[in-house]
């Protein structure tokens, strides 16, 4: 076996001489991960909610909370430590702990995603097919899932190649979508002027108050900032250091999702329809119009390739004992036919997107609150990598059979307050949630439990590791995944 | 000649116990350099740049409203 393999692979840290991402690198992949049709849904969401004006302010100022502390509670120790992101997890939910969120926050999310953006892919297609044959596009014909099927095979390809490929694939197609981004900017402007862009009213307003309407529509952005959790502490670790790791996210993720998300605002607005695969054909002419809806079904595929990756090197650490003798491309193999079958068993994923992506939220802000507060806090950003690899309890991060209870339980007082502050499902919300949002406020309250608990019942007991960073005396070999 | 920091010792051909004593080793090498600024380590302005960036962002938030 090959160290430099396995350790990009998830069961060794990454020394920063072997990692491959430098700061544009990083920046390309980010943009490559953020920029697909799900910007443009985000995007359309909000003419839903608030005109083009307060949508774009909001898509800014959601963007910079959501995708700092996400940086902040994940990506800064991946560069550092070049560790697998749920083997890093192990230092605060302990090793069942982190396999318990790992189950919940990747596998289950990721095959939602790759069902979501396959389709995604496979309307872009239809589309394209439509606008050179002049005929109506069919969003929900039998042959898109057919065609969704070739796009989960794609990306498997990809990812069986492992990170150079991936790398290889965002460098060429990250760029050329951000100048897509920018000609339909272009387009809006080529018959407005930006006075009339930015005067376009909302489609509909929910609510009576502009102040919650606009709340809405920042907790929407916060939620797809925090949205990024699961996958880029995976993908951060391929960078050289901290610095490489933390600042692209937000030119990459941040500016990148806010150019997608303006361009499905502006376009549901503007155009009545927030994808683009629906009105390029309008408004660009053929062949340019086929040329950038291909480009916009690819822009999927690198989304695809990028969060498939990262949940297949997390799988493959998380469950070594199941997986140790399944080769990498046999393991890509076998977890892409999950969402072949998930698309067939729940044909409304799709349409559920939205619902989908703030739920996700009440996870993911609550996970964010609680490492920022471990890793910044009680750890004063020092972990014991040794013991991040010992199964057992010889490990200083076994906790309590393997659970850190007061991060499942801050976990879940975080997801609690937050379904009580904001239904993503129909928009009710408490009094305070315009002061407050509510995956702000589920961090916050995430982190704050998490740390009395440890402060009055881990630490006093000698779990977790939190007096010093001992030396392990385990011995190397069986007990070490 | 001494062997540069963080670089994997052995070649593409390891056991799984060369693999685990080599991943022990770069383990104990991130160890040994934990207390000392690494290159590319965000410093303390950088922190305050995404408090600051944090704390006017919410603000704008609540001011926009």
């Amino acid at each position: 076996m090959d160290y430099t393999v396995e350790a990009e692979r998830g069961r060794a840290p990454l020394p920063p001489s072997k990692r491959l991402w430098g700061f544009w690198e990083y920046t390309w992949a980010n943009a490559a991960l953020a920029i697909a049709t799900w910007g443009f849904l985000i995007g359309g969401s909000l003419a839903l909610v608030v005109d083009v004006k307060n949508g774009l302010l909001a898509i800014v100022l959601g963007n910079v909370l959501g995708v700092l502390l996400v940086g902040l509670a994940v990506s800064i120790s991946a560069g550092k430590y070049g560790t697998e992101q749920y083997t890093f997890l192990r230092s605060v939910f302990g090793h069942n702990g982190s396999r318990l969120i790992y189950t919940i926050a990747m596998i289950l999310l990721t095959v939602g995603w790759l069902v979501v953006l396959g389709t995604m892919f496979g309307r872009s297609i239809d589309s394209a097919i439509s606008v050179i044959g002049d005929t109506e596009p069919d969003p929900n014909a039998g042959y898109i899932y057919l065609i969704t099927i070739v796009a989960i095979a794609l990306t498997a390809f990809i990812v069986a190649k492992g990170p150079t490929s991936i790398k290889v694939f965002n460098t060429i197609v990250a760029p050329a979508l951000i100048l897509v981004m920018g000609f339909m900017i272009w387009l809006f402007l080529s018959d407005s002027s930006l006075a009339e862009v930015l005067a376009l009213e909302a489609l509909s307003k929910p609510f009576d108050s502009d102040a919650v309407n606009f709340m809405i529509a920042v907790e929407i952005n916060i939620a797809a900032g925090f949205s990024w959790w699961p996958y880029i502490g995976n993908l951060s670790r391929i960078t050289k250091n901290e610095r490489t790791a933390f600042w692209p996210n937000l030119i990459g993720i941040g500016f990148a999702a806010s150019l997608g998300e303006a361009v499905g605002l502006i376009g549901a607005i503007k155009y009545g329809n927030a994808d683009p695969t629906q009105w390029m054909a309008e408004t660009g002419g053929v062949w340019l119009s086929v040329i950038v809806l291909v480009f916009i079904a690819f822009a999927n595929i690198t989304s695809m390739a990028n969060i498939l990756y990262t949940a297949i090197v997390g799988l493959r650490q998380m469950f070594s004992s199941w997986f140790s003798k399944v080769s990498w491309e046999w393991l890509v193999v076998g977890f892409c036919i999950v969402p072949v079958i998930v698309m067939f068993a729940v044909p409304g994923l799709y349409d559920g997107f939205m619902t989908f992506l703030v739920w996700t939220a009440a996870i993911y802000s609550a996970l964010t609150g609680i490492m920022i507060v471990d890793y910044y806090w009680l750890r004063r950003q020092h972990v014991d990598l040794k013991n991040l690899f010992i199964e057992g309890k010889t490990s200083i991060y076994y906790f309590t059979g393997g659970f850190n209870f007061g991060a499942l339980a801050a976990t879940l007082a975080g997801i609690v307050i937050f379904t009580i502050t904001f239904n993503p499902l129909t928009f009710e919300h408490t009094a305070y949630f315009r002061y407050t949002t509510a995956s702000l406020l589920a961090a916050v309250v995430a982190g704050a439990i998490y740390w009395i608990f440890s402060v009055l019942f881990v630490i006093p007991r000698g779990l977790g590791g939190y007096h010093a960073t001992p030396k392990t005396n385990a011995p190397l070999g069986a007990e070490i995944s | 000649m001494m062997k540069p920091k963080n670089v994997p010792a052995a070649g593409p051909d390891m056991s799984l116990q060369e693999f685990e004593a080599e991943r022990d080793r770069v383990c104990g090498d991130f160890a040994d350099h934990e207390l000392a600024k690494q290159p590319g380590q965000l410093g303390r302005s950088e922190y305050v740049l995404v408090g600051i960036l944090l704390a006017v962002s919410f603000a704008l938030v609540l001011l926009l409203q």
